[in-house]
């Protein structure tokens, strides 16, 4: 324990180190400290780019690109399947949404023989119900799990047609390049569901018209029922079954009276896109991102530089922003170890697709590699549900 | 646990470090307001009373300011838009600072983590009467 724990320690404070780097290659993604990412790699309609960087105890935030069938089996229709899963107090339904979502997506797209919203819709619901049962398992051996819960992003696109679904506040961004001037400019293509939009304030208010408090301002920031700033989500079964809104689940997450419709929903918010030859790629990262890069900031970045490399240039400017905010240098913060960094930042989890427009009219049924690509962090065993950080921890150093 | 006799101990002499030495701590409000002008190696908290402290990165690591941590995101959430704020005044804060400073033994930490303890109840409490530092650290002992 002690021997891993001084590793860590000699990663942070060694960003150059290549230590936890993965593999020789940059196949899978390359670890450094904190940050992982894989500069470039190719989907069916062209290339991406795609980086973490890990600011809780354990990474929460969630990613993957699964390229190739979408179906179960190899005569497709063939595509690119994109999902960002932002968890929160503890990374067990992102990780859950990472292991179970697309296989759904496939199992619905057989059926269904074609990509569909219904299909994008069902998978949510399948994930939904699963990580329902297992919560229903394991509460009696660890109740704190029904207060898991996680965002979930994804993007599709199969025939030429990109749809986005989102629960939760990732977001989606498209950059487009105006013919007449050159311009790239930033289109947001998600619907998100954070309590500080009004529009989700009034929807909340109106399937809950009984309840005055069902969001609450508190230190500036709306939260629903005072305790979560999300109004969809998969997992947070707490806030969607009464039964498990009692005993022995820790008294902050107990509501006083026991309420008798579902505070949260985990039905996503799709929307379907034809792409254009002037849609040239879409940034998709969670909240972390966001809260230090405006749309038309993010898409200018990603449009003014290679591709190589262009997520992990999101996340430094990012960071180079939480920096200024804090007002540390970005050279300092990077030293900071995981568990109170987040008191500097969030996980940040970045994906930018661009679109090839050669490969945009590629018919989904030419076959392709199976490319498989999953966000990384420096992995523990998942044997803790402590969304904090463990003081004593660092008490040897 | 530390003795109940050991902690009034220290309690009067926080008290009096509180009272006295207020001018003297060298990790003393600072006013720099640019983030190129933090010292290399360092973060910026604010106590309650809006003083800036510039802190060793090495602090981050004791026992006490990731309590202090804990507790502002208890009581403020997490900053999104600006600096950390910790949850006490800037005579108790330049007070922690000191003693970290010094290398204090793990039971003193352990002692003034209890005694922090009560200043953020009090803190959480009471706190907007901001001309009552003293009354406020000396009510749980």
């Amino acid at each position: 324990m002690l021997s891993e724990l001084m590793k860590f320690l000699r990663a942070c404070f060694r960003p150059s180190s290549d230590r936890y780097t993965r593999t020789g290659s940059d196949a899978g993604g390359r670890q450094d400290g904190l940050l992982w990412y894989k500069d470039l790699g190719q989907h069916f309609h062209g290339e991406f780019s795609m980086a973490v960087i890990q600011a809780n105890n354990l990474l929460e935030d969630q990613s993957q690109v699964e390229s190739g069938t979408l179906s179960t089996n190899e005569f497709g229709p063939y595509g690119t399947f994109v999902g960002v899963y932002d968890g929160h107090g503890g990374p067990e339904t992102s990780r859950f949404i990472n292991d179970h979502l697309f296989h759904h997506i496939q199992r619905f797209t057989s059926e269904q023989q074609s990509m569909s919203v219904d299909v994008i819709r069902k998978a949510f619901q399948a994930t939904e119900d699963a990580f329902m049962s297992l919560v229903a398992r394991q509460w009696s051996m660890k109740p704190q799990i029904a207060a898991v819960g996680s965002c979930c992003l994804v993007a599709v696109i199969c025939n030429g047609t990109l749809y986005i679904a989102n629960a939760g506040d990732s977001r989606a961004v498209m950059g487009r390049v105006v013919k007449a001037t050159g311009e790239v400019l930033a289109t947001q293509l998600s619907t998100e569901h954070n309590a500080s939009i009004e529009s989700v304030r009034q929807e909340l208010h109106s399937l809950h018209p009984d309840d005055p408090n069902i969001v609450v301002l508190k230190h500036n920031v709306w939260r629903v029922k005072g305790i979560i700033q999300v109004s969809r989500s998969i997992g947070d079964v707490y806030l969607k079954k009464a039964e498990f809104n009692r005993e022995p689940l820790y008294v902050k997450f107990r509501l006083r009276e026991p309420f008798k419709r579902p505070i949260l929903s985990s039905e996503p918010s799709i929307t379907v896109h034809q792409l254009q030859p002037h849609d040239q790629f879409v940034i998709l990262a969670s909240d972390g991102l966001w809260e230090h890069l405006s749309n038309q900031e993010a898409v200018d970045i990603v449009a003014n530089n290679p591709h190589s490399g262009s997520a992990r240039r999101l996340v430094k400017v990012a960071l180079q922003q939480a920096a200024k905010k804090r007002e540390m240098r970005y050279s300092d913060l990077k030293k900071i170890d995981r568990g109170v960094r987040r008191h500097f930042h969030d996980d940040i989890t970045v994906i930018v697709l661009y679109f090839d427009s050669n490969l945009m009219s590629r018919a989904s049924t030419v076959k392709f590699p199976r490319v498989s690509v999953r966000g990384g962090g420096i992995h523990l065993p998942p044997n803790t549900l402590a969304p904090c950080t463990t003081p004593t921890e660092i008490g040897g150093t | 646990m530390i003795s109940a006799k050991r902690l009034i101990a220290m309690a009067r002499k926080w008290q009096k470090m509180a009272a006295g030495k207020r001018k003297t701590i060298s990790y003393k409000v600072d006013h720099l307001m640019h983030s190129s002008e933090v010292n290399k190696g360092h973060f910026v908290v604010y106590s309650m009373d809006h003083k800036r402290f510039v802190v060793p990165l090495k602090f981050l690591s004791t026992i006490v300011f990731r309590e202090l941590l804990k507790w502002s995101e208890e009581e403020f959430g997490l900053p999104s838009n600006g600096p950390i704020m910790l949850p006490c005044d800037s005579v108790f804060l330049e007070y922690v600072i000191s003693l970290v400073q010094e290398n204090i033994p793990i039971d003193v930490e352990k002692a003034l983590i209890t005694s922090m303890f009560v200043c953020h109840n009090e803190a959480s409490s009471s706190y907007g009467l901001s001309q009552s530092h003293e009354q406020t650290i000396i009510y749980g002992f």
